[in-house]
């Protein structure tokens, strides 16, 4: 097991490196600031130094404290927007090396493992107090056994690519960290994996607090999380049935991200492969195809196939077939343009009319007189 | 004797929205010719805070909205649940109307997660300002309402002043 020191100002900048990292055995540890990192420096025997900043002067500094206080330890750097000559100086004091913010994945593996010496494992310090599968055991109920007042440590999640932590503090469940998002989410999220592997070990230093909520609270969350989803999941037909994108979907319509996903099920997927697909908050995802399936921008199996049948029969009929009904189907779209306009027109939006905004000022003061 | 009145409007279709936050109020009706309801705020003698109630869906409320609404300097909009159908409400009014609408929402856990999700919506939505439960109702009302004209003025500052549109 190697020990990294990460010295970063915000904690989310923490949780966003060790979110990313590839499961291998490295332990990191956070520290808000040198000083911090120094005077709790006989934790642990560190064999990198992790310096995050986003400002290039701070780093500076810090990396001088930490060459000049233990020169034998190797240094990486990240700040963001970094132009060459600020990287040759880092490079010059000492840093091992230097990552653009907001570093990848691919960047921290490459790294990480051209240490090799340090991936041999020693049976002892790689133990761990508990392994165990999703596959056979449920999130909530596993968390809520480690949830003892003798417990103190960290739960670590792993499924594939994807990681992440809830950090117990004497039985309390205090911290979570999971992507992006809020640390009472990623607890929602990571106890409902059905896949991926969890470990948990004792670890003296943990977060500060960020989930207020008592267990039972959280747990409660737990439970409307999954009586959410399968609210949700009501709405789709059965589990084995694929959802296809509808063949005249028009993909311009759609924001980027939105877009990847109605690819995805271009050739059709199961509400449980797009389950295991998305990385996220799956609940939030489920609401969107909900929306989707409402619209049809996402069909079932069956109506994909109806609706693909009648398109190929159309164009395997002859060419003065194919005239034929362009020519009635535009006398029938001029029939209805017609019909359309005796509607009374669509309701314009009424415009903002409030002049008084000087008033506004004066009410403002007058509201906070009183 | 100069009075000063403020006038501005809830949109909801639950009048338990607004017991919630005003427990004991006084709702009244229009003696003119709308029929809505309305609430009265007063800061002093002089000076008061005139909120209408509306619904959307409420064919009767439907004039005096398009008569009232253009003409308030914002709306307001309570947040209990963040589901399709009060997503429905914010695109409805936001389809009919310029005024600027204000998400109101309470100061509990799911606060963050009702922010997240808001901000995951495809199309572009009103600003959400946040209930801060003072000492009494009235003062409650009144940081509200404070919050507020601070968030248009400073919008105002940023933006200019929108131009009326030209009589046709």
């Amino acid at each position: 097991m190697i020990h990294v020191a990460v010295i970063a100002r915000e904690k989310s900048w923490f949780d966003q490196i060790i979110t990313q990292i590839p499961s291998l055995p490295i332990s990191f540890r956070w520290f808000e600031n040198c000083s911090v990192f120094f005077k709790n420096q006989e934790l642990e025997d560190w064999q990198l130094i992790y310096l995050i900043s986003d400002r290039f002067d701070l780093l500076q500094e810090e990396l001088v404290q930490v060459k000049e206080q233990i020169p034998e330890i190797p240094v990486l750097c990240t700040v963001p927007k970094l132009r060459q000559s600020q990287r040759q100086l880092l490079h010059q004091l000492g840093a091992k090396e230097v990552f653009p913010w907001p570093v990848t994945r691919q960047e921290m593996k490459y790294f990480f493992k051209s240490y090799p010496e340090f991936f041999i494992a020693k049976a002892e310090e790689d133990q761990y107090d508990f392994i165990g599968q999703l596959d056979f055991v449920d999130g909530v109920e596993l968390l809520r056994s480690f949830c003892t007042k003798e417990n103190t440590g960290i739960l670590t999640f792993n499924w594939d690519e994807r990681n992440g932590r809830i950090e117990i503090q004497n039985g309390q469940i205090v911290h979570a960290a999971y992507r992006q998002l809020d640390p009472l989410t990623s607890v929602l999220v990571l106890t409902s994996w059905h896949h991926g592997q969890v470990s948990f070990k004792e670890e003296s230093f943990i977060s500060k607090r960020t989930i207020m909520l008592t267990n039972k609270q959280i747990f409660d969350e737990c439970l409307q999380y999954r009586q959410e989803r399968e609210h949700l999941l009501q709405a789709f037909p059965p589990e084995e049935v694929k959802l296809f994108t509808h063949p005249d979907l028009n993909f311009e319509d759609f924001g980027p991200s939105e877009r990847s996903w109605l690819y995805k099920m271009y050739k059709g997927r199961t509400i449980l492969e797009l389950r295991d697909l998305y990385e996220g908050d799956f609940n939030f995802m489920l609401k969107k195809l909900k929306l989707w399936l409402e619209k049809q921008y996402i069909i079932p199996e069956e109506e994909y196939h109806s609706i693909r049948a009648k398109k190929e029969a159309e164009m395997s009929t002859s060419g003065l077939t194919r005239l034929f009904r362009k020519i009635l189907k535009s006398e029938q779209k001029e029939k209805e343009k017609e019909t359309s306009k005796e509607q009374p027109p669509v309701q314009k939006k009424l415009p903002y009319l409030f002049a008084s905004f000087e008033n506004l000022q004066i009410f403002k003061s007058m509201v906070e007189e009183s | 004797m100069k009075q000063s009145i403020l006038e501005i409007a809830i949109i909801t279709d639950n009048r338990k929205q607004i017991l919630d936050v005003w427990p004991q109020v006084n709702l009244k009706e229009c003696s003119f010719p709308f029929e809505v309801h309305y609430m009265v705020e007063e800061l002093d003698d002089q000076n008061r805070i005139f909120i209408y109630l509306f619904e959307l869906e409420n064919a009767g409320h439907l004039e005096p909205m398009e008569k009232l609404i253009p003409f308030l300097p914002f709306c307001l909009m309570f947040v209990d649940e963040l589901d399709e159908s009060f997503v429905k409400k914010i695109s409805d009014y936001t389809s009919r109307f310029e005024t600027p609408l204000y998400l109101v929402m309470h100061e509990d856990e799911k606060l963050k997660e009702k922010i997240s999700t808001i901000a995951h919506l495809d199309f572009k939505l009103p600003e959400f300002v946040i209930l801060e439960k003072q000492a009494t109702v009235s003062r409650t009302i009144r940081k509200l309402v404070k919050n507020i004209l601070d968030k248009v003025i400073l919008h105002i500052a940023a933006e200019g002043k929108p131009e009326p549109p030209e009589d046709s």
